[in-house]
């Protein structure tokens, strides 16, 4: 089993290894996650700011720690759990920022916002338009672990194996995290469409 | 009819549901319509969640991270040896001041300087004199206790 894991996770670039690759040019090796870090960190906090601070801090890390890379999960999972970690410490740090949220004084940009708006037909961007916001409030009210790991499932695009290698729990836990999320968001857009 | 769970709802969203759970959204076209609206939903959430970019001046070069270590490690020496001065100076006993020392003649010493006032008025050439008959004056005083 772990070996099957292990071989899915694994990908050459013409016959290098991840980890040859990462050896001889990070910079090349890790442009294709910049923005994968970048948004889990923007999903995670919400602040445009930590997380592009948190994604140099989690490329840096990387760098320093590159050797340590053995090439058993994918880079992105090894990346992804660099900056799942520092997230964590992120949030241990920043402990009276709960006084500044409660105060209202911490509002976070949705991630939505940033981003074009389909056009359809009038009727379905109304509806579509609900949904989304739906989803996006249901997000908002999810616990940290829930949330990353509906980020990491339905944004990232990972399978319950590499989700609960980056997140370092098991995938049954895992996959209790993706339900209540999903039991949340089934809630929300209900509510929405009544 | 029972209708789907969060965990089953979030098993057909991953694409591989059981064949029980694939029979009841063929049957319930509440699930069904259900299931359509939140997978809609989903969708478009991660649609917008990927358009998201990490900004353009995010670029991380390592060959300046690598620099910048280092010029922290052509440090490291100087401030190791900046510590280990620190300790050195903090654990080195302090020295004692010097013992206070009574010199024998400090009498003679005052007795010199109180007559040197006394007699700062006596011309130059009597001083001699005047010394002598301090002396014997003093020894006198001696003689007496």
């Amino acid at each position: 089993m772990a070996e099957t894991i292990s071989a899915a996770f694994r990908v050459d670039f013409g016959g290098e290894s991840e980890r040859e690759m990462l050896l001889r040019d990070f910079d090349a090796a890790i442009r294709a996650h910049h923005s994968g870090i970048y948004r889990l960190l923007l999903a995670q906090f919400r602040d445009p700011e930590t997380a592009a601070t948190l994604t140099q801090d989690c490329l840096l890390r990387a760098f320093q720690r590159r050797e340590t890379f053995r090439g058993e999960a994918s880079l992105k999972t090894w990346l992804y759990r660099i900056a799942i970690n520092l997230a964590r410490d992120h949030q241990r740090s920043k402990r009276a920022g709960f006084w500044k949220r409660l105060f209202g004084g911490d509002e976070a940009e949705p991630i939505t916002r940033s981003a074009p708006d389909p056009a359809p037909s009038a009727e379905r961007a109304l509806v579509a338009r609900q949904e989304l916001a739906a989803v996006m409030r249901a997000v908002e009210t999810l616990a940290p672990q829930q949330r990353t790991a509906f980020h990491l499932r339905f944004v990232e695009e990972m399978n319950n194996d590499e989700i609960a290698s980056v997140m370092g729990v098991e995938v049954g836990t895992v996959k209790v995290h993706v339900s209540r999320a999903v039991g949340a968001v089934r809630r929300m857009t209900r509510e929405s469409a009544r | 009819m029972n209708h789907l769970t969060d965990a089953e709802l979030a098993e057909l969203l991953d694409g591989a549901p059981r064949p029980d759970i694939s029979a009841h959204m063929r049957e319930c076209g509440i699930c069904a319509a259900e299931f359509t609206s939140l997978r809609g939903a989903i969708d478009a959430y991660s649609a917008r969640g990927r358009s998201v970019t990490a900004p353009a001046d995010l670029g991380f070069n390592s060959q300046m991270a690598a620099r910048r270590g280092d010029w922290r490690l052509a440090f490291a020496p100087m401030a190791a040896m900046v510590a280990i001065a620190a300790i050195l100076v903090a654990l080195a006993p302090t020295p004692e001041p010097p013992p206070v020392t009574v010199s024998p003649d400090a009498d003679e010493a005052l007795l010199l300087e109180i007559q040197n006032d006394l007699y700062s008025d006596v011309p130059q050439a009597l001083i001699p004199a005047a010394a002598l008959s301090f002396e014997r004056n003093r020894m006198a005083n001696t003689a007496v206790r």
